[in-house]
């Protein structure tokens, strides 16, 4: 129906003070016309500037005897006003306003049946009317009057005068106030029931009315003081059930533009009814459904809509807006050990890889099929990357709700957000629906949601599902029952280590705190290194593509016999010419001082020693590393002793662990904060990922000289890197030398030297052997999880 | 002391010939004692210091990397690489006393054994006006995508 726009000019000819903030309004025909006719409980629309317009209930003008070339409205001053009460109020005596004829949306019926009339508060202004109407006809009526107290209700006086007794005022701090049930318990049945007031009022009396056994039609109800029909929309309330706020929705904005305003931060995307992204659970209320995203059932059902379109089509909607997080299905610190005792190969799923002959005892000898393999490439994406317990990222690269990062776990890609909830969920980066990459960026923040970039498909940044458009065509087709449906699939087992965060696909394999035992003392000394235990990942990590295994990177990162010789080029190099200027430059460069000890000796590297722990973690640097001998930095020392003690601050700075393997694909540096993650792509391709992170609290110099060895040691530009690639992938190619297929990791061998935690000569390559004693249980565990 | 646009875009042409012909002594002198050679990590990175870069190299560094390349025992370089500029017209930004700022558009090709890579990007250039030519002050290789996994980048854009 076309909206009638204001065009009737009348005058402000009367303006009374009726009670406290309630002005009464007398408006004449400006030219002398006669006003358009109206009947009790009709109302105007009042433009009130721009294409802003409220609606006015008319009332009795008592003098006048039903010649309507006048209207009478009551306007109370509203403190939440949104311009219409304000304007009013703010009206002089012969102002011009633009109405529109009177429009009747709460007539009375004109039947010979009494009538119970119930006003609340300003809502009297319609009721007035009826009230001198059915005065007039002689019907049997009575008026209930509610107010919050004497002296703040209009009219009255003149409504004493007028009606009499059939007048009932109630006050609700006075022993006479409003008590619907019996009011309404002694009505006869047939009466017919008309009510104005707040919301409030009209789902008590709709709900005494009922439950007294009045029929539906019997009830009468029109809002005060907001909006009546405009566009077709009527006002209504929205309650929010967990915080039990209530707000009015006016004809001409939606749930979701009143929310944003009220700063509860509703999700939405489309606005128009067509993502399913602000789907809301309604808990009571009468929807108004004007989406196309819920299917028929779902409207008929009645307790979920769409808040970007969908109204009320009267009273009060109770929505679910902040619903409690769901209880985390699964928590892996407490999951028991599977049996991991079958040292056989004949268990389904190894794929057709036989770990006896790729693993000699004790690892001392290693089969090249363990490298150049793809087949068992694919076996340890799903045995190893499964059960163990895989670095996902840092929390400081997600510190505000919905910041992502995407990573690989094996060859599965993930993404880590921080949900709404505040904690970091690690989520499959794939949309349920066909596969699509929910996001692809390194990083990001998406808000409160993802949204499919294919089909609008959107979740919640804990993978549950959001929103499918036009989801009616999922009517009775199945979908209820298939993976789709549950949103993007979740990895359970996520552990937020003091910022480094870890996660692992399968409830098989150790807890987080049995997998790394007592490897995480390198984690702890790197952090404990800031003064205030706080680590930050400092820009985007250098990635490094290398032609060769990934585990060829983490076996050489405890290798102590290769640096003399393969960094010959670049470490000897520097040594070389810092020697042919010393005594020139009193001050040794930070560069010199971070490179020259890769030239140390064998014995050296023999003395530092190598620690190892089950699972296949270890450190090379014991007692010593080449980290060990960096420049003090004024001022961090004193800092450090204040925040932990100065016994505290020397055991920590005294611990220069050289490099820690974590099992299976990351390295960690304590003493220069930094991070490598050999990512596997193929049997023979890895890209590796150095990160680095400042110490919070801590002076720059430090950050200064992690990135400077960042970029020395680990950039695709670095000369120590391309000696160190040069070995990996002369490797890879000789391995395909059948004539030997072995990788000797002799050096040091003797039996039963792993188990707990053990120290090792430096120069051993027992972490080597750990590593892929690790490597092999993991393989024999199978893929049948 | 007049500098004439010409000598500047022949100086670095100059210097990009001197890296594919392999001539590292020679590009090496063409810098300042108190150079700096900068390849970002990240597009737009403007952090020097306290972010990780691809390159940061003083005199030093850059001398370590000729010598390195020149090394017996630089089996990284065993066989050598080879490299090739194809350098757009420098644009001279401005000229400020002796001190001169270029940018040049660059497709640099390195090569070794069966492999091939292509970068792509522009350099800009801050030079000084010497008695005899130019010296380069300082050297920023902004890559269109330094974030990329790259493979070694033994040579210098």
């Amino acid at each position: 129906m076309p909206d009638t726009k204001p065009s009737i000019s009348v005058v402000v000819s009367a303006i009374n003070n009726a009670a406290p903030n309630i002005k009464v309004f007398t408006l004449s025909s400006e030219n002398g016309s006669v006003l358009p006719a109206y009947a009790a409980g009709a109302h105007i629309k009042v433009s009130i500037g721009g294409n802003d317009t409220r609606c006015y209930s008319l009332t009795t003008i008592l003098e006048d005897d039903g010649l309507a070339d006048k209207y009478r409205l009551g306007v109370l001053l509203d403190d939440n006003s949104t311009g219409g009460s304000r304007f009013m109020h703010g009206l002089e005596l012969g102002d011009t306003l633009i109405i529109t004829p009177p429009k009747n949306d709460f007539s009375l019926l004109g039947t010979p049946e009494p009538s119970l009339l119930f006003a609340g508060g300003i809502g009297i202004t319609p009721i007035y009317a009826m009230a001198e109407k059915l005065m007039g006809e002689d019907v049997d009526f009575t008026l209930h009057y509610a107010g919050r107290a004497e002296g703040k209700l209009a009219f009255v006086n003149e409504l004493t005068d007028l009606i009499g007794e059939r007048l009932h005022i109630h006050y609700d701090d006075q022993d006479n106030a409003l008590e619907l049930s019996s009011v309404l318990n002694k009505a006869p049945k047939d009466t017919n029931i008309y009510v104005c007031g707040p919301k409030g009022m009209i789902e008590a009396v709709k709900k005494f009315a009922a439950q007294a056994s009045f029929p539906k039609e019997q009830i009468h109800f029109e809002l005060f003081n907001t909006p009546l029909p405009l566009d077709g929309n009527k006002a209504f309330e929205i309650e929010i059930a967990s915080s039990g706020k209530i707000y009015t929705i006016p004809a001409d904005k939606s749930i979701i533009e009143v929310l944003k305003a009220e700063g509860e931060e509703p999700l939405y995307d489309c606005a128009h009814g067509n993502c399913g992204i602000c789907r809301t659970q309604v808990i009571s209320g009468d929807i108004d459904h004007r989406d196309v995203v819920l299917s028929d059932s779902e409207k008929a059902g009645g307790n979920v809509m769409q808040i970007c379109v969908s109204r009320a089509k009267s009273g009060r909607l109770v929505l679910d807006l902040h619903p409690k997080k769901s209880p985390k299905t699964k928590n892996k610190l407490g999951k028991t050990v599977p049996p991991m005792t079958n040292e056989t190969n004949d268990r389904k799923g190894t794929n057709g890889v036989n770990l006896d002959a790729l693993v000699r005892p004790g690892a001392s000898e290693i089969h090249r099929d363990v490298f150049t393999s793809q087949t068992v490439f694919e076996q340890e994406m799903k045995t190893v990357f499964r059960r163990t317990w895989v670095y996902v990222g840092h929390d400081s690269q997600v510190q505000n709700k919905g910041d992502f990062t995407t990573t690989t776990i094996g060859n599965q890609p993930v993404i880590m957000v921080r949900h709404t909830d505040g904690d970091i969920q690690v989520l499959y980066n794939r949309c349920p629906h066909k596969g699509t990459q929910i996001v692809n960026e390194p990083s990001g923040n998406t808000g409160k949601f993802f949204r499919c970039p294919y089909h609008a498909w959107s979740f919640k940044t804990d993978g549950s599902p959001l929103g499918i458009p036009f989801k009616q065509g999922y009517e009775n087709t199945g979908f209820d029952k298939s993976c789709a449906k549950k949103g993007m699939c979740v990895v359970s087992y996520v552990k937020n280590y003091r910022g480094f965060v870890f996660a692992c696909l399968s409830y098989e394999g150790e807890s987080f705190e049995e997998f790394f035992g007592g490897s995480l003392s390198s984690i702890d000394n790197m952090i404990d290194r800031s003064p205030e235990g706080r680590l930050e990942v400092v820009g985007a990590p250098l990635r490094y593509l290398h032609h060769c295994n990934w585990k060829m990177l983490v076996d050489n990162q405890t290798d102590a016999c290769h640096p003399m010789i393969a960094h010959e080029s670049s470490a000897g190099t520097v040594k070389q010419l810092w020697e042919a200027t010393a005594g020139k430059n009193t001050e040794k460069p930070m560069v010199v001082e971070l490179v020259l000890p890769f030239m140390s000796s064998y014995e050296t590297f023999e003395n530092m020693g190598i620690r190892t722990w089950d699972h296949g973690h270890g450190h090379t640097g014991v007692s010593w590393s080449i980290h060990s001998d960096y420049s003090d930095v004024e001022g961090y020392l004193g800092s450090m002793i204040k925040s932990y003690g100065e016994k505290r601050a020397q055991e920590i700075l005294a611990e220069t662990r050289h490099n820690t393997c974590y099992f299976p694909n990351i390295m960690v540096k304590g003493a220069i904060q930094t991070l490598r993650l050999f990512k596997p792509i193929a049997a023979d391709k890895t890209i590796v990922e150095s990160w680095i992170f400042k110490l919070v609290g801590a002076p720059d110099t430090f950050l200064k000289r992690t990135a400077m060895y960042n970029r020395i040691i680990n950039a695709p530009t670095s000369v120590v890197g391309h000696d160190d690639l040069e070995m990996y992938e002369r490797a890879q190619e000789g391995l395909k030398v059948d004539a030997n297929p072995w990788m000797n990791l002799q050096r040091h061998y003797q039996e039963d030297e792993l188990g707990g935690e053990q120290v090792h000569p430096g120069t051993s390559e027992v972490q080597m052997r750990n590593t892929y004693t690790a490597w092999a249980k993991y393989m024999r565990m199978g893929d049948n999880s | 002391m007049s500098i004439k646009r010409q000598d500047i875009i022949g100086f670095i042409y100059a210097e990009a010939r001197m890296i594919d012909e392999q001539k590292f002594d020679d590009w090496l002198a063409l810098y300042s004692e108190d150079c700096i050679y900068w390849m970002p990590l990240e597009y737009g990175q403007t952090e020097e210091h306290l972010a990780t870069s691809l390159m940061y190299e003083d005199k030093l560094l850059l001398t370590v990397r000729v010598e390195r390349l020149n090394g017996e025992r630089t089996f990284s370089q065993r066989p050598k690489s080879r490299c090739h500029h194809l350098l757009q017209s420098p644009q001279i930004l401005n000229i400020t006393g002796d001190i001169i700022k270029t940018k040049t558009s660059f497709h640099y090709s390195e090569s070794r054994l069966d492999e091939q890579f292509f970068l792509v990007g522009w350099i800009e250039h801050t030079l000084q006006k010497t008695n005899d030519g130019f010296q380069i002050v300082r050297k920023q290789v902004n890559l269109i995508n330094p974030e990329s996994a790259h493979r070694n980048i033994q040579l210098f854009v």
